[in-house]
This record gives structure tokens, sequence and C-alpha cells, in this order.
């Protein structure tokens, strides 16, 4: 088991698939929230558990949104979501080097990167 | 090697003719997207002479149609009040400087940096409410100087990146080797072209550490460099995060465990392999710098 996250976040974790909007299609369900911008002004907001329909993706087209995570039909299993995400840690470690010498800035990102869900 | 002169105009164009021309419509859009609200009218009217844009267009818009069984649309006006505004205006920038980029003349070690860098710093503009197409321009122009390099001296740069991959400091290998840096040799290419003062700026100062910013264009792509590391976007085993500028995120007011920071990463990862395989490209290893010299030789 990671120590770095609880079951319940491995657990949603695993289930979000991240896919650019040309991939969606009418039927997939929003796994994060959604927000447009324009500089500060909110433009579209989109929340967790949203069905995307046609109208959707043309919403998320016409705001000039790449990609979004809906939820994955398909998921890895918790052992298998465990091991990609240790993989993806141990590269980051290569990256950022040796954890005792890291300075207090690089940790900082060096931590958020370790919780982050791997590509897949 | 003769140092370079950059009061010398000769100079400049004997680097500009070798590298690819850069589209002079992202120059007159850069100076439109200077103001927030730009007309959907006066995007199509630039976006119509360039059949690359035209043709993004066409196809985004179409895209939709087919989702709702409707029938193409051929006519450009219509197809950009489908797709809107905000999308116009990325498809205009990000068609023509990934054609820029994706130059023969262009290493791919080099392309799939620029772009990695281009994306992390478009979404980091985004989430900091900047402008995040000029960003993107930015983000693909930062080592323009580099790539100036290379087609003045391939051999004698790749050297010189092999000795910077093993430890020294590049850019003083680089004024060493060249009389000026990536940065200067970079801002006097966009001074030529005759881009906005600001993208020249940032390039000279994209690797600067202040402990205050003054502008934003710069801490973004400084941050957008070491965030494009730390994603290992695109793969490299040469791949550091030593440093990270908090005068950067202080100054964009951006913080990494801002909730929304960890959807950013994603973005930055999916965008990155999305564009790579819609330009028929896999993510470089460093592999690839050795195959950029002999790119370099075939150009002589």
């Amino acid at each position: 088991m990671n120590a770095r996250l609880d079951p319940e976040t491995i657990s949603l974790s695993a289930a979000r698939l991240w896919l650019p909007v040309e991939e969606l299609r009418p039927g997939m369900i929003l796994a994060r929230p959604v927000s447009g911008r324009i500089g500060q002004r909110l433009t579209l907001w989109l929340p967790v558990g949203t069905l995307i329909t046609e109208n959707t993706i043309a919403q998320l087209i016409n705001k000039g949104i790449e990609c979004v995570a809906v939820i994955d039909d398909d998921p890895p299993t918790e052992e298998q979501y465990v091991k990609l995400l240790e993989a993806a840690q141990a590269r980051l470690r290569t990256i950022f080097g040796d954890e005792a010498r890291m300075d207090n800035a690089c940790r900082e990102l060096f931590d958020q990167l370790c919780e982050v869900e791997p590509c897949r | 090697m003769p140092l370079i002169d950059l009061a010398q105009t000769t100079t400049l164009e004997q680097i500009a003719t070798r590298l690819p021309p850069f589209p002079a419509v992202v120059s007159r859009l850069l100076i439109l997207l200077e103001r927030e609200e730009v007309s959907l009218d006066e995007l199509v009217r630039l976006a119509r002479n360039d059949p690359v844009i035209t043709g993004d267009i066409l196809a985004t818009a179409n895209r939709l149609r087919r989702l709702r069984v409707q029938p193409d649309l051929s006519d450009l006006f219509a197809a950009a009040t489908l797709i809107g505004s905000n999308q116009l205006r990325r498809i205009a920038v990000a068609a023509n400087m990934n054609r820029f980029l994706a130059c023969s003349s262009v290493p791919s070690h080099f392309f799939q940096h620029a772009l990695a860098v281009a994306i992390v710093a478009q979404e980091l503009a985004m989430m900091a409410g900047k402008a995040s197409e000029t960003a993107f321009v930015a983000g693909i122009l930062h080592d323009i100087g580099q790539l100036g390099f290379y087609v003045l001296d391939a051999q004698a740069y790749g050297a010189l990146r092999r000795q910077a991959l093993a430890g020294k400091e590049m850019m003083m290998l680089e004024r060493t080797t060249f009389g000026v840096d990536h940065c200067q040799l970079g801002q006097a290419l966009a001074r030529y072209w005759q881009l906005p003062e600001v993208i020249g700026e940032t390039i000279a100062a994209h690797h600067a550490c202040p402990d205050e910013w003054c502008a934003d264009l710069p801490p973004l792509i400084n941050l957008a460099e070491t965030l494009s590391a730390a994603l290992d976007l695109p793969y490299s085993i040469y791949n550091r995060v030593h440093s990270v500028s908090r005068a950067a995120l202080a100054h964009l007011q951006l913080r990494w465990d801002d909730p929304e920071m960890h959807d950013c990463f994603c973005r930055c990862r999916i965008r990155f392999a999305h564009q790579l395989a819609k330009l028929g490209q896999t993510s470089h290893d460093a592999g690839g710098e050795r195959n950029a010299e002999k790119i370099g030789e075939g150009m002589k």
C-alpha cells in the first residue's frame, strides 16, 4: 500500500481517465470539475458527475478546453494502480535527486507530483 | 568559429534565413491578442488567408457537426461562429507555431522541448489568469537562440550540449563558444522578426533568478521549463529539477498545493502526448540528441 495516499484516494484516482476533448463521446461522465476562464473571469463551470452530451462537447470546444477527466469504465485494479504510482514516484526521485538534499521549494513540488495519478 | 556580433544585422539575417520562416500571421495575432476582447470577425479575417488555420477551424467545427449527425460546413465564418473565439485563438496560434516547429530543419529534441514548455506555460497562464496564447508562443520560442546556434554550427553546438548534459553550465559554454548565450540571441531574433517586445524580454529573462519578478511572462516561462522537466515532458534520462523559483510562484500567485494544480499537471501530460500523437511522434529520449547532430551536418 502506498504510504502517501489513503485507499479512498487511490480508488478515486484510479477510476479517472484523462482524455483530449477530441476523444470524448456522449455518455461519458466527468470525474473532475471543468472550468473555463478568460483572464480572471469564469466563463464555464461543469461539476464532477456531469453527463457529457453533444452540447457539453460543443461547450468545451467553444471555451477552448483541451482535455478533461472522465470516469474510467475499465479502471486498473488497486494493485495495478499502486504499481503504476510507485513506478512514477521512483522516476520522480531520479528527476529531483536525493530527498534528503532537496530544498523546500523543490520538496513542495515533489510532494505534490508524488500524489498525481500516473498517465495511462 | 567567429563570435556572434548581435549589433550586425547581417549576422542575424544569416541565422534567420537558416531557420524556418516565422509565421507572419502569429505576429499579427499577438498584436491583436494584447486586447482581451478580440472580435470573431477580426480573427476570421486573419485566418482567411492562412490555409493551415482555415483547415483546422473547419476540421474542429465539422467534428462537432458530425457528433450531431449534421452535414459538414465549408463556410469559414459559420465554422468560426460554431467553435467560438476562444477556440479560434488557440487554433490560430497553435497551428502556425506547430508548423514552424515541425519544419524538417528543426531537431526533434528541440521541437518536443519547445512544445512541452509551451503547453505547460499555457496551462499555468490559465491557472494564473494571464494571457494564455501569448504564453504558448513564448514557450515555443523561449529557446529559439539554441536553434540559432544549431543552424550556424551544429557540430560546435552538439559538443557544447554534451558538456552541459555532463554538468557544465550551459550559458557560460555558449558565451565562450559563440560570444553570446541563447537568451541574448533569442531576444535578438525576436526583434528581427518584429515580435512584440514582451516576447523578446521573456526569452532574454527566462533563466533569470531574481528575488522579485516585474512582468508576468518571464516567470511563467521559467516555471514552465521547471515543471516540464518535473513532469518528464518530453521523456529524457537527463531531466532534472534542482531548483524552483519561489519568486515566480509568488508573482503569479500560484501554489503547487492548489486543489486544481493536480488537474493542471494531468492536462499538461495528456495535451503533450496527444499533440505528439497527432504529429506522428512519441516522447523523445536522449538518443535523439545524437541524431540531431547528424541532421545539422546534413544541412550544411
